[in-house]
């Protein structure tokens, strides 16, 4: 599954512009003898059989509609003006911390036109100045161009830029990862490798858009799918972190996958956590909840679609997520991974209460 | 020569100042096919000399190991001129552990504002990876998301536990940035440490262009150490070397949007891709300056212009007062973002310097002969003086 998560993670994806995943993950689907379908949002839906099944025939036994999700697009930047010098002004598409923005190298627009973010040699910063960081408005991609018209012969207005980042691994045992947008090509890799796997019943898998901007994209997936039970895979914050008090860590990697249970968008379904919780301990895979309420999934769009669905959710903790260089540990993603078959198995079995 | 390709195989090498030897061999090898002899010296400058005479200079190296005394002569015949680019870089070093994480400080001038998530190499044997930790906006305030981290602050996240990371990572152990080079637009380049490895890769070039052609003067290209702190690889280099007209190559500031010279800190900034820039000034000996700006008029070389009232802030500073004093002159080349992890440069900016360099190598002018004669006497009993290189 890493060497899936590592070519996902490289794949350009801004919220909007998920094209390139999409078109990785629908390959795949289809080679993996999946139906998939891309809907007018642009969601990718895959629909994965039971093992055995005919294809096109129903379950024997009436089971409850199961529904994976996890989001393709990833944060990143939108140029908002080319300026008379070749310089292109831009904001963050999706919640980037300003902090991190500058000296990066970018990929601008389609034609991936490599650039890098501004700002100006500390040698010219008055000392005052070095202790603040510049406003979006002040800050610049550098595409080379020597004017103007140099820069809007490659890049328009609306382009969007991605970061480059490689895909490391580190750390004692090399048990750590670096990427970018590991928020949520984690998910994304879980769901493929899934899919490719037999599988004890019917699951469809829905690759979602445009999360990072509003959970735009999982709205019409859920109403379109009908699931009984959405089972979402993400990213999610954690400042397990030298001088972070243990209440402020949010998660902490290494300890197992992260169990929603109430996070700024969702209370998630009781049962289904408790059921998560149980597998888990059952299994012996190390498991946590997030320290504080905050953030959310596209589990908010999914619960309130139709009469209702109940959701829960498994992420990864991430350090630096939303950064270039988003840092998670091996052993959270494979038992993430691992707490998602178990999930299917338990549903298939009809062990959810 | 293929500019770029030099580029990448010097900027990629880390050598922060205090750690530059891995980067000098490295460089030493780069500049080996187009000079007479190289080598690496005390303070892990890079040496290389293309010989005016160099069968003489044979010659003389042969005789001298001989034992005969008089062979230093040969070189007080004959006046040298020193090119020096250096090849540090800044960085950071370990000063701690904490929590499996390591505190750091900086090696010479870096932005604190650049590192926080930023991926680094750290350089242990063998080098591992770790990227400056950043707490997330969740567990911050809204008012510290437009406030810089403090570098005593910074905490590089290396995966390991504190037990781990002690045994590792050992303190005073050196980190750098991890950028690979790139191309971005037609003409321009993006790294690490372009400051100042382009102006070595500049240098090669010029000794690429001297190739074959008959020299005044022995020329010494040097890949010197610690500029980033003023630690004097240069001045010793000038001093080993007895070299009586030293120029440095150093980077400039170019300007971007954020740093209009007028409104900022009065420091000159010039146009990147406007060609290389000759500084005026105390620091530069009036000779040089005005046969540079002369080479670049009859060449119809573009130049821009700086005016230096007192230091430099490069090698020409400490070079300028080896000895008895030498000739100095600097020549600029404008570079965006210095110290960032992606400085910019303009590869037709390095290939004019390498010009301008070359042209000044092959015809440094009258003047210069005319001090030199001026001083004649001090000239011939200080360099009985000069040292075996």
């Amino acid at each position: 599954m890493l060497k899936t998560l590592e070519t996902l993670c490289a794949l350009p994806g801004v919220s909007g512009s998920e094209e390139a995943v999409r078109g990785y993950i629908k390959e795949r689907a289809v080679k993996a003898g999946c139906t998939a379908r891309t809907d007018l949002m642009g969601n990718l839906i895959v629909e994965k059989k039971a093992a055995g099944a005919k294809a096109g025939s129903s379950a024997p036994t009436k089971l409850p509609h199961l529904m994976l999700t996890a989001h393709m697009d990833e944060v990143g930047f939108m140029v908002k003006a080319i300026n008379d010098s070749g310089y292109l002004r831009f904001e963050p598409v999706g919640g980037i911390d300003p902090r991190i923005a500058f000296n990066r190298r970018v990929w601008v627009g389609e034609n991936r036109v490599p650039g890098v973010t501004g700002l100006k040699a500390v040698h010219l910063t008055p000392l005052a100045e070095r202790s603040k960081i510049p406003a979006w408005g002040n800050m610049y991609i550098d595409i080379g161009a020597r004017d103007k018209k140099e820069a809007e012969a490659v890049v328009s207005v609306g382009d969007v830029a991605v970061f480059d980042s490689d895909f490391v691994r580190f750390g004692s045992g090399n048990g750590f990862i670096k990427a970018k947008a590991i928020d949520d090509r984690f998910g994304c890799a879980v769901m493929v490798t899934l899919m490719e796997e037999e599988l004890p019943m019917d699951v469809t898998f829905v690759f979602s858009v445009q999360e990072e901007v509003g959970t735009r994209g999982a709205f019409g997936a859920a109403f379109s799918v009908k699931p009984d039970i959405a089972l979402i895979l993400e990213g999610t914050t954690s400042a397990d972190l030298a001088k972070v008090p243990g209440h402020k860590k949010v998660t902490r990697l290494g300890e197992g996958p992260v169990l929603g249970f109430m996070d700024a968008g969702t209370i998630y379904d009781r049962g289904l956590f408790e059921q998560l919780r149980d597998l888990a301990v059952e299994h012996g895979i190390p498991w946590q909840i997030k320290g504080r309420i905050a953030g959310g999934t596209d589990a908010s769009a999914i619960q309130r679609s139709r009469q209702g669905v109940r959701v829960a959710s498994i992420s990864a903790p991430v350090r630096s997520i939303h950064c270039p260089n988003s840092v998670a540990k091996v052993s959270d993603i494979e038992d993430g991974l691992k707490l998602a078959r178990l999930f299917v198995e338990a549903v298939a079995a009809g062990k959810i209460k | 020569m293929n500019t770029e390709k030099y580029l990448k195989l010097l900027c990629e090498q880390t050598g922060p100042t205090g750690f530059e030897r891995p980067g000098a061999e490295l460089a030493a090898e780069a500049i080996k096919p187009f000079v007479d002899e190289v080598r690496v010296d005390t303070l892990a400058s890079v040496i290389a000399v293309r010989r005016a005479d160099p069968e003489a200079a044979k010659a003389a190296t042969e005789t001298q190991c001989e034992g005969n005394s008089n062979a230093s002569q040969v070189s007080a015949d004959r006046p040298a001129m020193l090119i020096a680019a250096h090849l540090d870089e800044v960085g950071l070093v370990v000063t701690g552990h904490e929590d499996g994480f390591l505190c750091v400080g900086p090696i010479g001038g870096v932005d604190q504002r650049v590192f926080p998530d930023r991926d680094l190499c750290i350089l242990t044997d063998p080098p591992i990876f770790g990227v400056m930790s950043v707490q997330p906006p969740h567990v911050l305030k809204a008012e510290d998301m437009s406030k810089a981290i403090d570098m005593d602050e910074l905490r590089v996240d290396i995966g390991m536990t504190q037990e781990e990371a002690v045994a590792a990572v050992p303190v005073g152990t050196p980190i750098t940035y991890r950028t690979e080079g790139f191309r971005i637009g037609k003409t321009r380049y993006v790294s690490k440490t372009l400051d100042d490895r382009a102006c070595f890769a500049a240098l090669i070039r010029a000794a690429e262009l001297l190739k074959d052609r008959k020299l005044p003067w022995d020329v010494y290209f040097v890949g010197s150490t610690g500029e980033e702190r003023a630690e004097g690889g240069a001045p010793a280099a000038a001093f080993g070397t007895g070299a009586k007209v030293c120029l440095a190559i150093d980077v400039t500031q170019a300007s971007t949007p954020d740093a209009n010279p007028k409104i900022h800190t009065g420091i000159d900034n010039h146009e990147l891709g406007g060609g290389p820039v000759i500084t005026v000034g105390p620091n530069i000996t009036k000779h040089v300056g005005k046969r540079l700006r002369e080479l670049a008029e009859r060449d119809r070389m573009p130049v821009q212009i700086a005016a230096a009232p007192g230091r430099t802030g490069t090698d020409a500073w400490h070079m300028h007062i080896v000895r008895e004093g030498v000739a100095s002159g600097l020549i600029s080349l404008p570079l965006r973002y210095m110290h960032s992890p992606t400085e910019c440069v303009d590869l037709g900016d390095i290939e004019l310097c390498a010009q301008l360099v070359a042209a000044y190598a092959l015809d440094p002018g009258q003047d210069v002969l005319d001090c030199l004669a001026d001083c004649e006497p001090l000239h011939h009993a200080k360099n009985a003086e000069v040292e075996k290189c």
